[in-house]
């Protein structure tokens, strides 16, 4: 961050080959394709080094370090959330468009159920309530341990696991309730 | 341990010995295994890779090229400021040298108008009168 600070343009690529592949795991869940996952990530990044620019001075005098992570992580699930809601023509879940990608291949009857409880419970976690769905997004999709996601989310290590515990809990009621004949909307 | 400590292990990648047991013979723990892996994100596609490896290059260039366009727009913003104070110098520099065109006069023969010549003794008016005219009490009669 400081070789950023001083404008270093080899700064910049070290610190998105960095955070690229967790930032993009963590859009890709809102993302319709391969193209607007990519979109998402660059525009976290795009956002995240403007605001490293804007709090650099003050950052440098009282000498902390720079969240830089935590800040596009943040910036990353706000734009994942804003874009399905910006989305009005999102029907398919973006991870029924990754599962389009790959070759289609006979799949047993047994596969085909497992595909649409996936597609089922996908949908579900995009529903779930802000923090809950942000959470769950950063442990499942971004792999952080809880004291990270806490810190990206400025939350406790207590309270983003009870965030998880409950997002666990709803989609289980969810999943049952559009699983179950008759109960899907 | 218990139900929920496995649920957070779950979550992770490698859930240790304990809770490996635990999950052996709870039917709760078992939902939520296969409701995590259900809900997990398949593994990044072929064409996904191919984006993350040109990720940092675009990215890079979208910034220098936000940048440039920032810079540019600051820069005109500048000469545009510039410009403008230069020409408010400009005016208040030149104000001071503008020939000022003498006022144009022009002199005119007035007649002066007639005086009416008055006859003040055949009028034969005192002060006091003048004040009892007007109302107010005449200096003679009384306190004022
Ligand atoms: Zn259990």
């Amino acid at each position: 961050m400081r070789a950023f600070s001083a404008g270093d343009s080899a700064a910049f690529g070290l610190l998105i080959k960095r955070h690229q592949e967790t930032v993009f795991r963590v859009v890709r869940r809102y993302a319709r394709s391969a193209d607007e996952a990519r979109d998402l990530t660059q525009r976290a990044f795009l956002q995240a080094f403007e605001a490293a620019e804007r709090a650099m001075p003050k950052l440098a005098a009282d000498e902390e370090p720079v969240p830089f992570k935590a800040w596009v992580l943040r910036i990353a699930v706000n734009l994942g959330k804003n874009h399905v809601r910006d989305s009005s023509r999102w029907v398919m879940t973006s991870v029924a468009a990754v599962d389009a990608e790959r070759p289609s291949l006979p799949v047993p009857q047994e596969a085909l159920e497992q595909a649409e409880q996936a597609a089922l419970t996908r949908r579900a976690v995009l529903e779930l309530p802000s923090r809950q769905r942000e959470v769950f997004t950063l442990r499942i999709d971004a792999g952080l341990p809880f004291a990270e996601v806490a810190s990206t989310l400025g939350i406790t290590e207590g309270n983003a696991k009870a965030h998880f515990h409950h997002a666990v809990k709803r989609l289980k009621e969810e999943v049952a309730k559009l699983s179950t004949p008759g109960g899907a909307p | 341990m218990n139900c929920e400590d496995v649920e957070l292990e779950l979550s992770g990648n490698e859930p240790s010995v304990e809770a490996r047991v635990h999950l052996a013979g709870c039917v709760s723990c078992q939902e939520t295994s296969k409701l995590l892996g259900l809900a997990a994100l398949p593994p990044l596609t072929q064409t996904e890779r191919m984006v993350l490896n040109g990720l940092a290059p675009s990215t890079q260039q979208l910034w220098r090229a936000q940048r440039t366009r920032g810079a540019g727009l600051r820069r005109g913003a500048s000469l545009l400021m510039a410009a403008g104070l230069g020409a408010l110098i400009a005016s208040a520099l030149i104000k001071p040298a503008t020939v000022i065109s003498e006022p144009l006069v022009r002199t005119v023969m007035v007649t002066a108008p007639e005086i009416p010549v008055l006859d003040f003794e055949e009028a034969n008016l005192s002060d006091d009168e003048v004040f009892f005219e007007v109302g107010w009490p005449s200096p003679t009669e009384g306190d004022l």
